[in-house]
């Protein structure tokens, strides 16, 4: 199985901009609040990524109450708001509008170097390697064009889809390059990419084994998500100015990735979390947040030691899979 | 698969030489459901009962031959490689020869002469690195030409001997038939080949300035292709910290293999570490662009290369990897390294078959 570690000089205000992310935090704060009054929430039987019925309450966010699975650890909210009602949240949202307008405008060039197109050069080297990579391509939940632009100029995709676009496609994707489509037929599509889209899934199983019928035998999928078994999110919990509900509803752990992945009917081909910001995060709590407290061999690293140390740490975690940002490619197992 | 459908077909499988390679490959092939090991050879099996659990144990290969087979591993010392898969190509098995395809040109040229007078055999050498996840996943992106072309290749492949280093078999000559780089270096040049091509341009520097054998402990080659590909080489029983790397040089970008997962793990984490050329914008990148490192946690080279085999075998398809015209060419380029190198060609140590060996490479540039 493939971990990939990455070095580069990523910084977080080159994609999150300090006074844009807390506008925008402000706005959901206010959406969520007039979402959560008029919304009925479902409590969870069972851990949406092992399956486990036993969780203990964890932490709060926004008026949103996480729990921890007591098997795989993963932190999940619930009660929760179920699939439609969250499809009408993005709709609606102001914060989700000021977002894609302004910030992610503002980042675009940063974040085509940085994560779209690493993202299209993942998906097309993994695919080639496992000769997927003449066929359908399928993207959900599109949010940015700059991915699937960069896929369809240097990959050899036969056509490539979108389904369920997260925002305006016509708003931002202006080309007819990419056909939208309501459904994808059964064992018809080569490679699936879905990137921070589990986490924001009522369920997330649900959604895995739908992938499992639309793939081909031996087609992959491509996922990006938050894990809770990362350095920054397992240290700061709720106090992570990144944990956003309801956008971050199910935060797996590593056990608990790896569970939902085979329950979905996939194989792992690769995890890794070639995350660049954990240990810039953390310090920026420090900083912001006086009851925010480390173990003191890490706040020593953190607050006394200079920026090769956190550059070394923040190599470790990546090495060790201990980033909270994670890639996952996965093959379709036929039984 | 063929024999998946519903077949109970078993490759019935004898194996000479249960050293280090030959424990591997039983290991592997006990495991296969297709493949069904059934006598076993070795000098350490003088004491040993005749027949252990179903499988025929004995220190002569000859009784291994007399066994009802359908293929035969051969993972002997180099003297008698040669003579090991020519007589089972006689009995019309299907052979596995581990690498070197024995200890010099004369060794190799029988195993083909052999193998000639059966093209319905399927032989395969083990040039076991090809099957390795780094190995696999750089030359996928080799073929995609994302990185652009071949400009240079580095390798370095090195281990350090150890105690009684100079008292095994491979530090013999008259059993090696070569050093380090006919023992080790000889992958390497496997993998320059598969990367690059067929290297015509040769020189080298061949020593042996450590061990007291008479056999090279260091190898230093550079050689180039038709295409002006440049492949530098170091193989070195003197590398005290072991040591894999490979280094490829495209137009566009840049791969490193480092480490490969062995047994111990001495040649630490296999890698793979993939960085695009940034010099369009050299005040940002100042030569130290995005560097992606995969790191691969399994070794399943050994599966691969054993089901491939299998594969070809049952369902009558052509050997792709390790076969015969495989053998013959890396051999030759071992051959042409060491006649490079005047001082070592003439070193009294370097012995008769090094000598005819050369010789004949001066007089035969063409597969036979």
């Amino acid at each position: 199985m493939r971990r990939v570690v990455v070095q580069d000089d990523l910084r977080e205000a080159q994609i999150r901009p300090d006074s844009g992310f807390n506008t925008y935090i402000e706005l959901l704060e206010r959406d969520l609040k007039d979402f959560l009054t008029d919304t009925i929430l479902v409590d969870l039987d069972v851990c949406p990524a092992c399956g486990h019925p036993d969780a203990n309450p964890d932490f709060e966010k926004m008026g949103i109450r996480y729990m921890k699975c007591v098997q795989c650890r993963t932190c999940y909210a619930s009660p929760r708001p179920e699939m439609e009602a969250l499809d009408q949240f993005y709709a609606e949202s102001e914060a989700i509008q000021y977002w894609n307008s302004s910030v992610a405008q503002r980042t675009a060039s940063a974040r085509k170097q940085y994560i779209f197109s690493p993202r299209a050069t993942w998906v097309l080297e993994t695919a080639g390697v496992h000769q997927q990579e003449d066929g359908h391509l399928v993207d959900f939940y599109t949010k940015y064009p700059a991915y699937l632009e960069e896929v369809k100029a240097k990959g050899s995709f036969s056509k490539i889809f979108i389904r369920k676009p997260a925002v305006s496609v016509a708003d931002l994707i202006p080309s007819e390059s990419f056909e939208v489509v309501d459904s994808i037929e059964d064992g018809t599509v080569s490679v699936v990419s879905a990137f921070e889209v589990i986490e924001r899934l009522f369920d997330p199983l649900a959604f895995l084994q739908h992938i499992h019928r639309i793939l081909r035998p031996g087609g992959l999928i491509f996922l990006t998500t938050l894990s809770i078994s990362g350095f920054d999110l397992s240290v700061l919990r709720e106090k992570a100015r990144n944990l956003l509900p309801p956008t971050h509803l199910t935060l797996p752990s590593y056990e608990g990735i790896h569970t939902l992945i085979e329950r979905g009917g996939f194989s792992l081909v690769e995890f890794s979390t070639p995350g660049q910001l954990d240990v810039a995060l953390v310090l920026d709590a420090l900083q912001r947040d006086p009851d925010v407290t480390l173990p003191p061999v890490i706040d020593s690293a953190l607050r006394r030691r200079g920026e090769s140390v956190h550059e070394d740490l923040q190599d470790f975690l990546q090495k060790a899979n201990l980033s909270s940002h994670v890639w996952v490619a996965a093959q379709k197992v036929v039984s | 698969m063929k024999y998946l459908e519903g077949q109970e077909m078993k490759l019935k499988v004898g194996i000479v030489g249960l050293g280090k390679m030959g424990i591997i490959r039983r290991r592997v092939l006990e495991d296969h459901p297709h493949a069904d090991v059934v006598a076993v050879c070795d000098p350490t099996l003088e004491n040993q009962k005749n027949r252990e659990g179903g499988v025929l144990q004995t220190t002569d290969y000859q009784e291994v031959l007399q066994e009802d087979l359908d293929v035969l591993f051969a993972c002997t010392p180099n003297n008698v490689t040669a003579e090991v898969v020519v007589a089972g190509i006689k009995k019309g098995l299907h052979v596995f020869c581990e690498k070197p395809p024995g200890r010099d040109l004369t060794d190799t040229r029988a195993i083909l002469e052999a193998a000639s007078h059966k093209p319905e055999l399927k032989i395969k050498f083990g040039f076991n690195h090809r099957y390795h996840d780094n190995v696999i996943q750089a030359h996928a992106l080799l073929q995609s030409e994302r990185l652009g072309k071949l400009l240079w290749m580095r390798g370095v492949y090195g281990k350090s001997g150890g105690v009684g280093f100079e008292e095994g078999w491979r530090s013999d000559r008259r059993t090696a038939g070569g050093g380090i780089l006919l023992d080790q270096g000889i992958h390497m040049l496997d993998l320059f080949r598969l990367f690059g091509g067929e290297f015509h341009d040769v020189r080298s520097m061949v020593t042996n300035s450590y061990w007291p054998i008479e056999i090279e402990d260091n190898a230093f080659a550079l050689l180039r292709n038709q295409e002006g590909v440049v492949a530098v080489l170091h193989s070195s029983s003197t590398h005290w910290k072991h040591t894999f790397l490979l280094d490829l040089c495209f137009t566009e970008g840049h791969l490193a293999l480092e480490g490969i997962l062995s047994s111990t793990g001495s040649y630490g984490p296999e890698m793979l570490i993939v960085s695009r050329r940034q010099f369009e914008d050299e005040t940002f990148a100042l030569g130290k662009p995005r560097q992606e490192v995969v790191y691969f946690d399994t070794d399943r080279s050994w599966e691969r290369e054993i089901q491939e085999f299998v594969d070809c075998i049952v369902n009558d398809k052509p050997i792709e990897v390790g076969t015969l015209d495989d053998a013959w060419r890396t051999m030759e380029l071992v051959y042409k390294i060491y006649a490079a190198d005047e001082l070592w060609r003439h070193a009294s140590a370097a012995g008769e078959e090094l000598k005819r060996s050369t010789d004949r490479l001066r007089g035969q540039e063409e597969t036979p």
